[in-house]
């Protein structure tokens, strides 16, 4: 078990190490001349040096590739080029919100894709199926700014029923503090909720045409016990893999939904980056992001093993 | 007499049946294609249908709500909306499906070298690896604010992030490929890589391609309107679907119209797209269709 653990720790920090490659390649390697780009048309060739500069981008790459994973190896990721702060502390000071988003989005949508995923896999190609499946799809193609806009126009615009836009911190009390995260948690919530009914309902089509199954109807067993006691047991490798793999899609989707949403987190922070083409800010976010991902799904792939003696090695 | 009347109607009843089953099964493939036609065809004639000029100022009637002049409204210039949203559709399946072939030919290519030669499989799927744990929308923006905006820079950072998909997937059919018996007769008799690749191994691996292709093209209209909408996608003269949400923005609580039409459009496209993958998946793989 642990020589499993270290080969998949070994193959996580390559991964990990390959993203640092990337993302220090990607000013690099990008056409014409980013610190041109970065300081904005009205610039000074002075004013372009000294970015030029405050990137590193005048040392030799090799060099400046050192220099940079030595700073992160110390938790380094950089200063902002316009309010001088270390990006980490950025970042830092905007994660309450970003947590708390994506944490309601999670738990909105797969308490709504499981219960959605599990009848339409029983009710398979009736009309229960077909409107849960036609939902599916509309949920996975509509941006989340149009859905977001869509729910703010209803819901707090005309019905008066949820804030607008904005955050709340928890220390302001629980009520303001969830009436804030419903709308953007239901908005980025709507893709995540489609992918994981698809992948719930075909896992678990698969799963019912086992065996054991029929064993357990020949048993007398009730449909909920069959369903939920025999079949989603069974099926839950590829549904928690399924919820891994779309943080990917969680975070690209913080970014637009905290603009939308006016809330204050790592989105926001990247959104005003982006805008003032921040570039170390942009990039800090992006390795904070990747690893995070990266973590979570060497923690869910750890899981298993730990948790289905099926899986080995 | 009576047995030839008979046979004639019951054979158009049960020729009328199938194709009521078949119409019932591929669903998906009917509803889904004809959308995408029917949007296609607004897009492609939207220079002779359109009532106004996409670019043209108006200021004397700007933020209309939808009226008979303007079907749409108009919007903080008092440009025609509806004749922006149809442009718009120009713009956003032309970078769809540049993306969805661009992406597809890049990650073909990688996933066969890995698929086929084991030295070079550990180091191109790391690569492929560190790219997908980078959110695509993420890497675009990065890759955008790095260049001076244009149409083509945005198609290369949308399929960027969908190569390591393709090559993924093309790697694990050719592992499979590899093992099968016709592939190993080939190579028993001698049979050169270069047409062991080209006759024996690539037209097997695409239909799994196709169908990938279409949710690349699907994903990658909504990437270009996420980039448009973050206000580092295609340049913003140019009325894409992105570019006129992202404009619409700033007016959503006065004028709702000018993102909710776009927006509907830019839905309705990923919706058909996705449907017609979903449909010519089940269509081609019979093993998946009777299952499901």
């Amino acid at each position: 078990m642990i020589r499993v653990i270290l080969r998949k720790l070994g193959s996580t920090a390559v991964v990990v190490a390959v993203v640092a490659v990337i993302v220090f390649l990607l000013i690099h390697i990008s056409p014409g001349d980013p610190a041109a780009i970065i300081a904005g048309d009205r610039a000074t060739s002075a004013d372009i040096e000294h970015i030029r500069q405050s990137l590193g981008l005048d040392q030799p790459l090799i060099v400046q590739f050192g220099l940079w994973v030595g700073r992160l190896m110390h938790g380094d990721l950089g200063v902002s080029l316009f309010s001088r702060m270390p990006v980490a502390t950025l970042v830092a000071g905007r994660v309450e919100p970003t947590v708390s988003l994506a944490i309601a989005t999670m738990l909105f949508a797969v308490s709504t894709a499981l219960p959605l995923g599990i009848l339409a896999a029983w009710q398979v190609g009736r009309w229960v199926d077909r409107a849960i499946m036609v939902l599916a799809i509309v949920a996975f193609s509509f941006p989340i700014f149009i859905i977001g806009y869509g729910l703010v126009w209803g819901f707090a615009l005309k019905l008066r029923l949820l804030p607008v836009q904005g955050y709340t911190t928890l220390a302001n009390g629980f009520v303001p503090y969830l009436q804030h995260l419903i709308l953007p948690a239901v908005s980025l919530g709507l893709v995540f909720m489609a992918l994981l009914t698809r992948m719930t309902r075909s896992t678990m089509i698969e799963v019912l045409g086992e065996d054991y199954i029929r064993t357990a109807r020949a048993k007398g067993l009730g449909q909920l016990a069959i369903l939920l006691r025999h079949a989603l047991k069974n099926a839950a490798v590829p549904i928690v893999t399924t919820i891994g793999s779309g943080i990917a899609l969680l975070i690209g989707g913080v970014v637009v939904t905290e603009s939308v949403f006016s809330i204050p987190g790592i989105g926001r922070l990247t959104i005003d980056a982006v805008t003032q083409r921040d570039y170390p800010v942009i990039q800090g976010v992006i390795l904070i992001s990747s690893f995070a991902y990266v973590l979570v799904n060497f923690v869910i792939d750890l899981s298993y093993r730990l948790f289905d003696p099926r899986i080995q090695g | 007499m009576s047995g030839a009347a008979a046979a004639p109607t019951e054979l158009a009843f049960s020729r009328r049946r199938r194709r009521l089953r078949f119409a019932s099964r591929h669903l998906t493939i009917l509803v889904g294609g004809t959308l995408l036609v029917l949007l296609i065809a607004l897009a492609l004639a939207a220079p002779a249908i359109t009532p106004y000029d996409p670019i043209a100022l108006d200021v004397t009637h700007r933020l209309r709500p939808p009226n008979a002049q303007h079907w749409f409204g108009t919007d903080n210039y008092g440009r025609d909306i509806l004749s922006r949203t149809l442009y718009g559709g120009r713009i956003s399946l032309f970078v769809g499906i540049a993306a969805a072939l661009a992406s597809s030919v890049t990650g073909t290519a990688i996933g066969l070298a890995a698929g086929v030669f084991r030295w070079a499989d550990a180091a191109l799927m790391r690569v492929m690896d560190g790219l997908m744990a980078i959110p695509s929308i993420l890497l675009a923006v990065a890759m955008m604010t790095l260049v001076r905006p244009g149409v083509l820079i945005v198609i290369v950072a949308i399929t960027i992030p969908e190569v390591p998909r393709v090559a993924r997937l093309v790697r694990s059919v050719v592992l499979v490929i590899r093992e099968q018996t016709y592939v190993q007769a080939a190579t028993s008799i001698g049979t050169r890589l270069p047409r062991l690749l080209l006759h024996h191994i690539l037209p097997n691996t695409l239909t799994p391609i196709i169908v990938q292709a279409t949710y690349v093209c699907a994903s990658a209209v909504l990437l270009e309107a996420y980039l448009g909408f973050l206000g580092v996608g295609i340049p913003p003269e140019i009325p894409s679907w992105g570019n006129i949400i992202s404009d619409g923005r700033t007016y959503v609580q006065l004028a709702i119209w000018i993102v909710l039409f776009p927006g509907a459009f830019l839905g309705l496209m990923v919706v058909a797209i996705n449907m017609l993958g979903d449909g010519v998946r089940d269509l081609l793989d019979q093993r998946l269709a009777s299952r499901f």
